[in-house]
């Protein structure tokens, strides 16, 4: 365990130096290390290379999704036959050599007594144990930066991907949520294999064998019919699972489809429903509610229509008046009434011109699993942009659901008042500032609540002064509970010629 | 940073291309001094006193007529006949008594040049369609043409995949062109339909300018 302990520290300190890179040089050389490092280990390590190359169009890392060296076909018998209580011949006339090796296991082509040409996916044996010993890592995430000074839910976030891997490792449940999402959606193009629940194990998923060209392959050698009957297909998949039926296919890495031509258009066989994310009917239908506001057709107070996502009311009142604007950036492609590239849409670039640092607001106040939609959101920009199809996406949309659905979302009060808690006090805002000479000061506002929390928004640089000086934060905070949020210097404080202000107006 | 605000243009008789610059070419006198600068709003032109042969760039929008009104000027002749390039046309004048080289051009606007533009399409069109729109683009005025041709190419895709199809047809470019189309020249867009053999009729009703007075 200590090996594979010390691979996952390493791991962390090469995603650290990633971030930090400045020249693309240096960059692309921490990418090929890290790359090869997450390729090394199975497990988490490289289901973490696979989520960083489904969300970034990246050669070192998307090598991940393709495959590891897999375990000897001897080793694999053993354990399948164990798994189904009997000997090999009893189920399979024959079974390949690993067609590829993944994450958590690895697939193999075989033919079952009855005929069928089926792929076996096998879970590496004790792999469970050692996710779970990675998954306490978690507990190591950093609380430094951002997510301390903006209050994120780590907690949230830990729970979040501890259910996520521990779905992952159940082949029973992923079989379950295929047969749920094949009987679900009724998208032209989309084929979800068949799965042999009989042969189905906690660690064996047997499902019928699909062939297909990979994207790369379609986006330089497929017309611009079936490129774009391709981006269709896609774009309908994530549009009705979403909002129409509330699972999604939560892994968009490209080795999960393969694409087929067929007689009407192109097919997307689309694989592993080890990773899927439930989204509430009230949750969606906010969400609609939203895109149906932003697009004029709809007036829900933004606000409220958030919370109704999910997200912190507290935490987004700071950015309240900006809500207009930020949906108009979020949502943009289901607004305009043409097709927009995506080549020109940078969500995230107007994000930060909009909110600036408060954008960590907006991230904090989200729930946990939106993580894992906008992860989804960006392999379908990813894909339709590598396809290079320019689609207008609300017909699309509309055509994905049902039409009373959509009616439902019209005519339905989701969204209710929001009650923001109030302090007595008359500030409202809470300003954080730091003045250092030479260097451009920092300074950030936020909800006057946020004051109540005071010690998660010291900056960590300025702890060894607070301890000098044995100011205590618990005291001011104290205070404030009983005193009520009036305009008053809560710090104001002196590093050498750091100052540190921290003040409600 | 920095902002060119003039050049320098030589000649051996300074005076006399001051006074052709302002009677002739309508340039006005900006500062008076032993260089004097001169502009014609878009140009500052600082004279100087030299020998090296001076050139002057001139765009006209109609250069035939132009140029003839130069050439009645005594001391103007011509260099070289009107030479049709790519996208401009081209005449080189002399004005012997300044020494000054004129080079006049006109722009060619896609009409002059009987170019069909490409138009900004992102999804696969029925066969032939591209060109008939092209030729009833003709018909906007060309200062909002490149305008309407974005707004009807988007039109027409979007109303193709409000369909359900993924192929632009016929009936989604006549209803984009109507729909970008001011009604004030949809009489217009009815006879540029109308001539590439479309039944116009489906998508403009004739009576609606007919009967308006």
């Amino acid at each position: 365990m200590i090996p594979r302990l010390w691979h996952i520290m390493t791991t962390l300190m090469l995603m650290l130096k990633l971030r930090l890179s400045k020249s693309e040089a240096s960059k692309q050389k921490v990418e090929k290390a890290l790359a090869e490092k997450l390729a090394k280990g199975r497990g988490l390590p490289m289901k973490v290379g696979q989520i960083m190359a489904g969300m970034d169009d990246n050669h070192a890392l998307q090598q991940l999704t393709q495959s590891v060296e897999p375990l000897p076909l001897d080793q694999v018998k053993k354990v399948l036959s164990q798994a189904w209580g009997k000997s090999l011949s009893e189920v399979l006339q024959g079974i390949d050599e690993s067609h590829a090796a993944a994450s958590l296991g690895q697939v193999h082509r075989a033919v079952l007594c009855s005929g069928e040409t089926v792929a076996i996916k096998m879970q590496y044996p004790d792999i469970e144990k050692a996710i779970q010993a990675e998954l306490s890592l978690a507990g190591m995430m950093p609380r430094g930066g951002p997510v301390k000074r903006w209050d994120f839910n780590l907690d949230a976030y830990k729970s979040s991907l501890k259910i996520n891997m521990q779905q992952e490792l159940n082949y029973l449940h992923e079989m379950k949520a295929q047969q749920r999402f094949g009987q679900q959606l009724d998208v032209q193009g989309l084929s979800v294999p068949k799965v042999f629940p009989q042969w189905c194990r906690s660690n064996v998923l047997v499902q019928a064998w699909v062939e297909g060209e990979r994207l790369a392959q379609v986006a330089t050698s497929w017309s611009q019919l079936e490129r774009l009957s391709i981006g269709k297909t896609l774009m309908q998949i994530m549009f009705q699972s979403l909002f129409q039926h509330g699972l999604v296919h939560g892994d968009p890495h490209p080795g999960n489809y393969l694409y087929q031509k067929a007689k009407q258009g192109a097919l997307v066989h689309l694989l592993d429903y080890g990773c899927m994310v439930e989204v509430s009917k009230k949750q969606r239908m906010a969400l609609l509610q939203l895109i149906l506001t932003s697009r004029g057709e709809m007036n829900i107070d933004p606000l409220e229509g958030f919370v109704a996502v999910g997200f912190d009311a507290l935490k987004l009142q700071g950015i309240e008046k900006k809500l207009p604007a930020l949906m108009q950036i979020i949502f943009r492609p289901f607004i305009l009434q043409h097709a927009l590239k995506l080549q020109d849409w940078h969500p995230a670039e107007e994000v930060d011109s909009l909110l600036g640092q408060q954008k960590w607001l907006f991230r904090a106040a989200g729930p946990a699993d939106l993580f894992l939609l906008m992860r989804v959101f960006q392999g379908l920009v990813l894909q339709l942009k590598t396809l290079q199809t320019v689609l207008p996406w609300w017909p699309i949309l509309e055509q994905s659901l049902h039409h009373d659905f959509l009616q439902e979302v019209k005519n339905t009060q989701i969204v209710k008042s929001v009650i923001i808690p109030q302090f007595q006090g008359s500030a409202s805002k809470l300003h954080v500032c730091i003045e250092q000479p030479n260097k451009a000061d920092v300074h950030f506002e936020l909800p006057a609540g946020s004051a109540l929390d005071l010690a998660s928004l010291i900056p960590s640089s300025a702890y060894g002064v607070i301890t000098q000086q044995n100011i205590d934060i618990q005291a001011i905070t104290e205070q404030l509970h009983q005193k009520g949020l009036h305009s008053s210097t809560l710090l104001d404080i002196y590093d050498g010629d750091k100052r540190y202000h921290i003040y409600l107006r | 940073m920095f902002y060119t605000t003039a050049c320098y243009l030589y000649s051996p008789s300074p005076e006399k291309t001051r006074d052709f610059l302002l009677e002739v070419l309508g340039f006005e006198l900006v500062e008076e001094n032993s260089v004097p600068l001169l502009s014609n709003g878009s140009l500052c032109l600082r004279l100087a006193r030299g020998d090296m042969p001076a050139v002057l760039e001139l765009q006209c929008s109609n250069l035939e007529q132009d140029a003839g009104q130069l050439l009645q000027h005594p001391n103007i002749e011509k260099r070289t006949e009107i030479v049709h390039m790519h996208d401009y046309l081209e005449q080189h004048l002399y004005c012997s008594d300044i020494g000054m080289t004129l080079i006049l051009n006109q722009p060619l606007s896609e009409d002059d040049r009987d170019e069909l533009v490409a138009l900004p399409t992102t999804l696969p069109w029925q066969e032939g369609l591209i060109e008939k729109a092209q030729y009833i683009l003709r018909a906007t005025p060309l200062a909002f043409r490149e305008k309407a041709r974005e707004n009807m190419v988007q039109q027409a895709e979007y109303k193709a995949v409000e369909e359900g199809g993924l192929e632009v047809l016929e009936p989604h470019v006549m209803q984009a062109f109507v729909q970008v189309t001011p009604p004030f020249q949809h009489q217009t867009l009815y006879e540029a339909m109308k001539a590439q053999g479309i039944d116009a009729d489906q998508y403009l009703d004739e009576k609606v300018w007919s009967e308006t007075p």
